[in-house]
């Protein structure tokens, strides 16, 4: 019996990868639910400090604690994320 | 009448509670829970003392622990109790306190609760359910003129505030945007107290934003539970009501909320099955409740059970329920609301208390009305303290708490399993001190009375010198966010 939200495995070990990769801190993947975000999968946050948001679709949003790094990278990094939130 | 009928023989889907029973047994064992309380009758001192440093690392007590704390009658130790509920509170929210409002949107009620004034058979009261527009102009009032921020939707069980009526509020009083003094008025959360929903149910109020979901289970035994609800209503069953959180968790509702009616039974039990839900759900899908509520029976309308109920909780057992529950379930929000009267709300502030509200009002459609009178014909129960949130803001400040208007979670997913990690170690008392600075402000500058105004800015400049001296790293970006709020810019957090 578990919450009925995504929340594969594959997911989070991905977010894991870029975490280490990318010096990124916390990352993690948030749904949409009107007009909130709700927390899916991913690492939480160090300490106090604006996320940073990269857009993966209309419903799901990549929130990230230092983006510095990945910046450059991320438009294969939310095409990775779409591909495994929604298949596309 | 034949509709109403049907639709009460629709609600109860069996499959959704026989699925989460263990060997056909719910998760409270009323004889475990009464032999655990008996057996810590007098606990020694040295485990009581451990069993405060465990909650001090905000870890859940189990039931013998709790049982163990309910004993404690040495007014020593009561007081040490009461230090380590600040310390908690501290750890884990630090000097913030959140506030609400109750906003009724029916009356109408299938069910016949012996201590309700709502109850089917009770015909004083005006019944009363908000059409589209009387929801637009609570709304406003309360975002527009009063400055709420978060609001709980409360809703009567009946087909004319089922769920499709539930989500419709829900998407109206978000809509609601009103300009005020500097910004704008705006419903950030709405909170939902309801029935108990079926699993797509609860999807549906997942899709229109729903915050918590609140739903008490009044009294956790089963003997007296059957007694005060008719078993032919549908609160006359007990485990639906007992799973509903179970479902809601399984439809991704993120935060849940549960409590229990003080009065009805011995108040010593309800903690216990308080706690034995905690550990249920924190087992089930690692995630306790957001918020626990303590409401005590209050006088209603043509309602004799309340002055002849004999578990009525002292203030004193009140004091003491408020502490054990604090350290039993130490990472969840507190709410004490405004059916208590003001000295007692005064005081129990300081026991760990994270939420209350203020201006309120119970009556439907009370607040665009403008009555200033409690009329009990349209109310539940009568309130306790009436002070408007501007007074109750200045009074919390007085006291050195802030009060946050935070929703910051919401806008970037800081919700469910990743914030219970955050309260857990301690971090999001971090995101919750900056916040509550930027969102106090926004608050005096748009709302507060000029002594209100004055008090309120005195203690955000002792909390910016605290950020500066404990959180260098945040303060020049913290204070970057203030000083654009200052000149007008709304809506910035950590
Ligand atoms: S307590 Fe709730 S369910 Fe019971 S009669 Fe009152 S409004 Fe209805």
């Amino acid at each position: 019996m578990e919450k009925e939200i995504y929340s594969s495995k594959e997911v989070q070990d991905f977010l894991e990868r870029v975490r280490c990769t990318y010096e990124t801190g916390g990352i993690w993947v948030a749904r949409r639910f009107g007009r909130r975000w709700s927390f899916l999968c991913g690492i939480e946050p160090t300490g106090p400090s604006m996320p940073a948001r990269f857009k993966i679709d209309d419903d799901y949003m990549l929130f990230c604690e230092n983006p510095e790094k990945i910046s450059k990278k991320i438009v294969q990094i939310t095409n990775k994320l779409r591909e495994l939130l929604v298949g596309k | 009448m034949q509709e109403v009928k049907s639709w009460v023989k629709s609600r109860i889907k069996q499959d959704e509670i026989d699925k989460y029973l263990e060997n056909g047994r719910d998760f409270i064992n009323d004889d475990e829970i009464l032999e655990k309380i008996e057996k810590h009758k007098s606990p020694d001192r040295e485990w009581v003392r451990e069993i405060f440093q465990k909650a001090l690392s905000i870890n859940t007590l189990t039931p013998d622990e709790t049982a163990a704390l309910i004993n404690v009658e040495d007014e020593d130790l009561i007081e040490e109790m009461k230090e380590v509920a600040l310390q908690i509170k501290k750890k884990v929210y630090d000097n913030r306190i959140v506030t609400f409002a109750p906003l009724y949107l029916g009356d109408y009620c299938v069910n016949n609760c012996l201590y309700c004034g709502f109850r089917s058979d009770n015909q004083v009261i005006k019944r009363k359910v908000l059409s589209d527009e009387e929801i637009l102009r609570e709304t406003e009032e309360l975002a527009g003129k009063i400055g709420h921020k978060r609001l709980i939707l409360v809703y009567g069980e009946h087909p004319a505030t089922d769920v499709e009526y539930i989500a419709k509020s829900l998407e109206l009083v978000y809509s609601v945007k009103v300009k005020v003094r500097n910004g704008y008025g705006q419903i950030r959360r709405c909170n939902v107290n309801a029935a108990p929903l079926q699993i797509d149910e609860l999807r549906r109020l997942v899709e229109v934003g729903i915050g918590t979901f609140q739903v008490f289970q009044e009294t956790y035994h089963h003997e007296t539970y059957n007694l005060v609800h008719p078993r032919n209503t549908i609160k006359g069953d007990y485990k639906w009501r007992l799973y509903c959180m179970h479902r809601a968790l399984e439809a991704g509702v993120d935060d849940v909320g549960i409590g229990a009616l003080f009065g009805l039974y011995d108040w010593r039990f309800e903690v216990m099955g308080l706690v034995y839900h905690a550990r249920e759900l924190e087992s089930k899908f690692g995630i306790g409740p957001h918020t626990v509520s303590f409401p005590r029976l209050e006088p209603a309308a043509n309602t004799p059970y309340i002055q002849e109920a004999k578990y009525r909780v002292s203030d004193k057992d009140f004091e003491k329920l408020i502490l054990v529950l604090r350290l039993s379930i130490p990472y969840t929000g507190m709410i004490l609301t405004a059916r208590e009267p003001r000295e007692i709300r005064d005081k129990v502030i300081h026991y760990g208390i994270t939420q209350t509200d203020a201006s309120t009002k119970i009556g439907i459609g009370a607040y665009s009305d403008r009555c200033s009178e409690q009329e009990l014909e349209r109310q539940q129960f009568l309130i306790g303290d009436t002070r408007t949130l501007d007074e109750l803001i200045r009074d919390l400040a007085k006291f050195g708490y802030i009060t946050s208007f935070c929703t910051a979670g919401y806008r970037c997913g800081r919700t469910g399993d990743l914030i219970m990690k955050l309260l857990k170690t301690g971090k999001e008392g971090q995101f919750c001190k900056l916040n509550a600075i930027l969102t106090f402000k926004e608050w005096l500058l748009d709302y507060a009375s000029n002594e209100t105004q004055e008090v309120g800015d005195r203690l955000i400049q002792k909390e910016l010198n605290e950020v500066k001296e404990k959180m260098p790293r945040v303060y020049d970006k913290l204070m970057e966010y203030y000083n654009r709020i200052e000149n007008g810019e709304r809506d910035l957090f950590f």
